[in-house]
C-alpha cells in the first residue's frame, strides 16, 4: 500500500519492534519537560531581561510538549501540526512576561497547551472521540502522577521563593522526576481500554 | 673608635645591638628610609627620628602643655658595622647621605623600591647617640615615608589612574587591621602568626580565629605594619626574630588561604617599635588577604603585638557626583502628612551626625585632624538653623574636644548652605603606640555634627577629612563599648559582578547607600534603609539579624515606587522556613511573624484576579485538593510563580543563630529606597547586610562583601537626640566590564 506522506501526517510507525518509536516518545517526555530548568542559566546568563523572557516561553511549550508526547504515546504518532502549535505556546509564554498585564497570558497558554494536546487525543481517537474521557483521563493522569512525584516532593520541598535573576523557579531535578512520574502514570493509565484506544495496536491510523 | 661609641652608647635610652652603631644625624632635608650597599645589593638601615619638644594647648584641661613633634631632620640612624666604609654605586637613583665617623665614612642611599626598611620614633629625651657630621651629596627626592602616608602617599600612588571625571575631594579611609597580642611561649625558628582582633562579642565573632585580615581587591599596599615585640631575655634593642608580612591569595567567601603571593621579612628588636612602609599588594585581581607572623631566633616567652594599615586604590565615583548623602533620599515633608509616621521612621530628624571614628594610625603626638565641608540642609525659609560641630575623643567619645558654631553662609533653592572648616588637635595624653584594641579606642575621634533644629536630610557635599585617618575594621564593632554614634565615612568598594566565578569587572558603577538605625521613643526598632541614588533600582537585599534571639518580631517592607513617589509600607509574599532545632527546647515561644500576604493590597484588574481564582480552583480540583500535585497541578504553580515575579517577596529564614532575610522586589518594580523595620531590643546586635543586588533590565550588580553593622543596646533614658541611631552609611561600588586594575 503506497502512500503519501504530508505534513500533518504521522512519521513512522512500527509497534512490532521491540523498542518502538511510541515508546521512545514516552521516555523523550521527562527530558523534553524538565530541559529548560537544566538549561535556565544559559538563558539568564544570555541576557537578562531577553534572555529570562525566551526561557519562559520555553518552558511553556516544554510543558505542552510533554502533554503532547503522552498522548503520542497513545496515538504513536506525533503529527508535526502539533508540534508547530508549540510555538503558539512558546509566544504566549514569552509575550506573558512583556508587561505586567500581560500575565495571564501565561494562563491563557496553559490552557491553550492542555486543550491542544487534548485535541490531539480526541481527534486521534485516543480517548474514544469524547471530550468527556480526555478531561477523566487528564484528571486521573495528573492524580497518578502527583502520586507518584511525592517522593521528590518530599526532597525538594516547595514554596520557596524565585529568585528570578539567578535559578529557576524549581529544581531541576524536581523537574524530570515530575516529569518521569507523568510518564510512568501514562504508562499505567494506558493499559486501561475504558480511558485509552491504544490506537496503534488496535487499528491503524485512520488516515491510513 | 668603635669602643669609643660604644661607650657614648652605654646610657641611651635605646642600646642598639652589639653589631650595629648608632649615630645621631640632623640635616636640612627631611630623611626619608634608608639603605647602604654592599657589593651586591642594597639592604635597609633603620632609621629612628627623634623628636623635638612643642608646646601645645590642651583644651580639656585647659592648660598648655609639651608635645614632641617630629621635624624629620634629625634622626638616629643604626649601621650595621659591615656598612662601614659602604659606597653608593655611581647609578643609585635618589639621595646620598655621607656620614662621618672618624675617619671613615658611610654612604647611604635612598632605599630603592623593594627595599623594605623600617624605622621608629624617639622623644627629644630618649637620643643619646653621638652626632656625627654627615652631608647630603645628592639630594633625596622622597619625603620620609611617615610624611607622606597620609595624603601624598596616596596621592602619588592614585595620580597615575585617578580619572579626571572626579571633580571633588573623595574620602577614602584606609582599612587597617589591628592582631591580637600574642603572649607566651615559643620556640626558636616557629612561626606564630597574630589572629586578628575580632569583636568582644561571642555573638558576633566567628567561632574561628583567622589570621589572615580580609583585605579585598583593591587594596593597593600595605603601607604600614607596625611591630612589638618584647621579651625579659634580652636587652632591649637586641634583634629577637623577625616579623613576616605575608600576602595571601584567599577565598573571598569562606577567606581560606588559597595561595601564597609574596611574603617579606623584617628584624625586630625587643622593647621598641618597628614601622615598614610601602609594601606593594600588586594583585588587583586576587582577593588579597595578609597575614602577620613572628619567628622568634631564640626561645622564650615573648609578647607581640603588630598591627597593618592599607593603602586603598582610589576611585572616582561618578554616581555619587561627589556628593555625600548623609540621611535618604529628598523628601518633600508637606507631601507626606499622610505618612508621617513611616515618613519619621525611615527619615528621622537629624540632630546628629557622626563622622568616625577617626583614628590615629599609630602614635603621633599632637595630630590634628580636620573637616572642610559644604553641607547643603533643605529648608522652607531663612532663618537657617545653627550647625556645630563637636569633637569627642575617646574610648566611649566621653571627653569633650572643642565645638564650634556655623551660621548658613547663604540660602538658596530651599537649602541652607554652611561652609563647615573646622581642626581638632588630639588631647595630648591620649599618645604613644598602640598596638592593642584598647590604645586605638583610646585615640578614636568622633566629631558630630548637630543642628539647632532637627532637620530631615542633610546632604554634604565635598567632604575632605585630614589628618591621620582610617576605618578601622573592628574598632566600632565592639557595640558594647561605642554608645555614642558611628556614621562613618564614606565607603567605597569594588565589589564583584553577580556571576561567582568572573572578578571584579567595571563597565557600569552603581552606589548604594545602606544605613542602619535604631529608634527608642515610642516604639523600639531597627531599621536597615537602602538606598539607590543611581539609576539602577534595588531588585534585591538579603540580611541577616544576630543573635535570632533578639530579634522576635515581624519584618516591615516599605519602599518608594521611584525617587519622589510617597513611601509606603509594602507588602510581600512571605515564605518562612524554620531551622528544625528552633523548634521548641529554649526557643519554645519565639516567633517571627511575617506581614500580611500581598493579595489584598495590591491593585490588580478584577479579570486578571478572578482568571488566576479560576485557575486556582482548578489546580485544587485536578491535584485532589492539593495532596497529589501531578504534572499539570505543576504546570499550573510555574504559571502561579510567574505571576507572583510581579510582586515582591521575602524568604525568612530561621536558625538558633540568626535570622535570615532575603527580600526581593518585584520583576517590574522600581523602587530606589527600601527600609527593612525589625523589632528593636535592649540588647546588642548586628544586622549583617549579605547582599544588596541593584538593577537595570540589562543588567545586575551585587554585593557580596557582608557587612556587619553593630546595633548597641539603646538606652530609652537617653537623650531624644541620641534615640535615633545611625550606624552606617555604606557606599557600595559595583562595576561590569572593563578589567579595573588599570583604570
Amino acid at each position: 500500500m503506497a502512500s503519501r506522506l504530508r505534513i500533518g501526517d504521522s512519521v513512522v510507525v512500527n509497534m512490532r519492534a521491540g523498542f518502538s518509536l511510541s515508546f521512545l516518545f514516552l521516555v523523550l517526555s521527562p527530558i523534553v519537560f524538565s530541559f529548560p530548568y537544566f538549561v535556565y542559566g544559559v538563558f539568564v546568563g544570555l541576557d537578562l531581561w531577553w534572555g529570562f523572557r525566551s526561557w519562559v516561553g520555553l518552558m511553556g511549550s516544554g510543558h505542552y510538549m510533554f502533554l503532547l508526547l503522552q498522548v503520542a504515546y497513545y496515538a504513536c504518532r506525533l503529527p508535526l501540526v502539533y508540534v508547530a502549535a508549540g510555538g503558539v505556546v512558546f509566544l504566549l509564554f514569552f509575550l506573558s512576561m512583556t508587561a505586567p498585564g500581560l500575565v495571564v497570558l501565561a494562563l491563557v497558554g496553559f490552557f491553550v497547551a492542555v486543550a491542544l494536546a487534548l485535541l490531539f487525543g480526541v481527534r486521534s481517537g485516543v480517548f474514544r472521540y469524547s471530550w468527556l474521557v480526555a478531561a477523566v483521563w487528564i484528571f486521573l493522569w495528573n492524580i497518578v502522577g502527583g502520586l507518584l512525584s511525592i517522593p521528590a516532593r518530599l526532597v525538594f520541598g516547595a514554596g520557596e521563593m524565585w529568585l528570578w535573576w539567578e535559578q529557576p523557579p524549581a529544581h531541576p531535578a524536581h523537574a524530570l522526576a515530575v516529569g518521569a512520574a507523568g510518564a510512568a502514570a501514562t504508562l499505567i493509565l494506558g493499559r486501561s481500554k475504558t480511558l485509552t484506544k491504544r490506537i496503534c495496536q488496535a487499528a491503524p491510523p485512520r488516515h491510513l | 673608635m668603635a669602643a669609643a661609641l660604644m661607650t657614648a652608647l652605654a646610657g641611651a635610652t635605646i642600646e642598639p645591638p652589639p653589631d650595629v652603631v648608632a649615630v645621631f644625624v640632623e640635616g636640612d632635608f627631611e630623611i626619608p628610609p634608608l639603605a647602604y650597599y654592599d657589593g651586591r645589593g642594597f639592604r635597609p638601615v633603620h632609621v629612628a627620628y627623634v623628636g623635638e619638644w612643642d608646646v601645645a594647648y590642651w583644651v580639656e584641661a585647659n592648660a598648655p602643655v609639651r608635645i614632641p613633634t617630629w621635624s624629620f631632620k634629625k634622626a638616629v640612624i643604626y649601621l650595621p658595622r659591615e656598612a662601614l666604609n659602604a659606597k653608593t654605586p655611581p647609578d643609585a637613583r635618589g639621595g646620598v647621605l655621607r656620614i662621618y665617623l672618624n675617619q671613615t665614612a658611610v654612604e647611604l642611599a635612598e632605599a630603592p623600591p623593594g627595599v623594605v626598611a623600617t624605622y621608629s620614633y624617639l622623644k627629644p629625651d630618649q637620643t643619646k647617640a653621638p652626632k656625627t657630621k654627615a652631608e647630603w651629596i645628592k639630594r633625596p627626592t622622597r619625603k620620609p615615608l611617615d610624611k607622606d602616608l597620609d595624603r601624598g602617599g596616596e596621592d602619588r600612588q592614585s595620580s597615575s589612574y585617578q580619572i579626571s571625571t572626579q571633580s571633588t575631594p573623595v574620602v577614602f579611609p584606609s582599612g587597617a587591621f589591628i592582631y591580637r597580642q600574642y603572649t607566651g611561649w615559643i620556640n626558636a625558628d616557629d612561626e606564630v602568626c597574630l589572629n586578628i582582633l575580632m569583636p568582644d562579642s561571642p555573638d558576633y565573632a566567628p567561632r574561628w580565629n583567622p589570621t589572615v585580615a580580609s583585605v579585598g581587591y583593591n587594596a593597593t599596599y600595605v603601607w604600614r605594619t607596625v611591630w612589638y615585640v618584647y621579651t625579659s631575655n634580652y636587652s632591649r634593642g637586641v634583634v629577637v626574630g623577625r616579623g613576616v608580612v605575608k600576602a595571601w591569595a584567599v577565598d573571598p567567601a569562606t577567606l581560606d588561604k588559597k595561595m601564597l603571593l609574596g611574603q617579606w621579612a623584617i628584624d625586630l628588636r625587643n622593647g621598641y617599635v618597628t614601622y615598614t612602609s610601602s609594601i606593594p599588594l600588586s594583585w588587583p585581581d586576587q582577593f588579597v588577604g595578609v597575614e602577620l607572623c613572628f619567628v622568634p631566633y631564640y626561645s622564650g616567652t615573648h609578647v607581640v603585638g603588630a598591627n597593618a594599615t592599607l593603602g586603598l586604590r582610589k576611585y572616582a565615583i561618578p554616581a555619587a557626583g561627589g556628593a555625600y548623602f548623609l540621611g535618604t533620599a529628598p523628601v518633600d515633608r508637606s507631601q507626606n502628612v499622610g505618612d508621617a509616621v513611616y515618613y519619621y521612621l525611615l527619615n528621622p530628624p537629624v540632630r546628629n551626625l557622626i563622622l568616625g571614628p577617626f583614628s590615629l594610625a599609630d602614635g603621633y603626638y599632637g595630630e590634628g585632624l580636620s573637616i572642610d565641608m559644604t553641607v547643603y540642609v533643605p529648608w522652607s525659609a531663612p532663618p537657617c538653623p545653627t550647625l556645630t560641630v563637636t569633637t569627642y575623643l575617646g574610648e566611649f567619645g566621653h571627653i569633650h574636644l572643642d565645638s564650634a558654631s556655623f551660621s548658613a553662609s547663604s540660602y538658596g533653592n530651599g537649602a541652607c548652605i554652611y561652609e563647615v572648616q573646622r581642626s581638632a588637635t588630639l588631647s595630648p595624653d591620649a599618645v604613644g603606640l598602640w598596638y592593642d584594641e584598647a590604645r586605638a579606642r583610646d585615640k578614636a575621634v568622633v566629631m558630630r555634627v548637630s543642628f539647632s533644629h532637627p532637620v530631615s536630610e542633610v546632604k554634604i557635599y565635598r567632604v575632605d577629612v585630614s589628618g591621620r585617618r582610617f576605618a578601622e575594621n573592628y574598632i566600632d564593632k565592639n557595640v558594647d563599648r561605642w554608645l555614642l554614634l558611628v556614621l562613618r565615612g564614606f565607603f567605597s568598594q569594588t565589589l564583584r559582578a553577580c556571576t561567582a566565578a568572573s572578578l571584579p569587572q567595571v563597565n557600569y558603577t552603581a552606589l548604594i547607600n545602606v544605613a542602619t538605625y535604631s529608634l527608642a521613643s515610642g516604639i523600639v526598632a531597627d531599621f536597615l534603609a537602602v538606598e539607590s541614588p543611581s539609576d539602577y533600582g534595588i531588585k534585591g537585599v538579603w540580611f541577616r539579624g544576630k543573635p535570632a534571639k533578639t530579634y522576635a518580631w515581624p519584618v516591615v517592607v516599605y519602599a518608594k515606587g521611584d525617587k519622589f513617589e510617597e513611601l509606603r509600607a509594602l507588602r510581600v509574599n512571605v515564605y518562612i522556613k524554620w531551622d528544625k532545632s528552633v523548634e521548641g527546647g529554649e526557643y519554645g515561644g519565639f516567633r517571627w511573624l511575617p506581614i500580611n500576604v500581598w493579595r489584598d493590597i495590591f491593585e490588580e484588574p478584577w479579570w486578571m484576579t478572578w482568571a488566576f481564582k479560576l485557575s486556582q480552583v482548578l489546580k485544587a480540583v485536578l491535584d485532589f485538593f492539593g495532596l497529589m500535585s501531578g504534572p499539570v497541578g505543576w504546570f499550573i504553580d510555574r504559571v502561579f510563580d510567574l505571576r507572583d515575579l510581579l510582586y515582591p517577596a521575602m524568604t525568612m529564614t530561621i536558625t538558633t543563630e540568626y535570622v535570615d532575610v532575603y527580600w526581593r522586589s518585584g520583576i517590574y518594580d522600581k523602587f530606589y529606597q527600601v527600609a527593612f523595620e525589625t523589632g528593636g531590643s535592649t540588647r546588642d546586635r548586628a544586622i549583617e547586610i549579605v547582599d544588596v543586588r541593584v538593577g537595570t533590565d540589562s543588567a545586575h550588580l551585587c554585593m557580596r562583601s557582608p557587612i556587619t553593622s553593630p546595633m548597641p543596646a539603646v538606652d530609652p533614658n537617653a537623650f531624644f537626640d541620641l534615640q535615633y541611631l545611625r550606624h552606617w552609611v555604606f557606599g557600595m561600588r559595583v562595576t561590569d566590564g572593563v578589567p579595573f586594575a588599570d583604570r
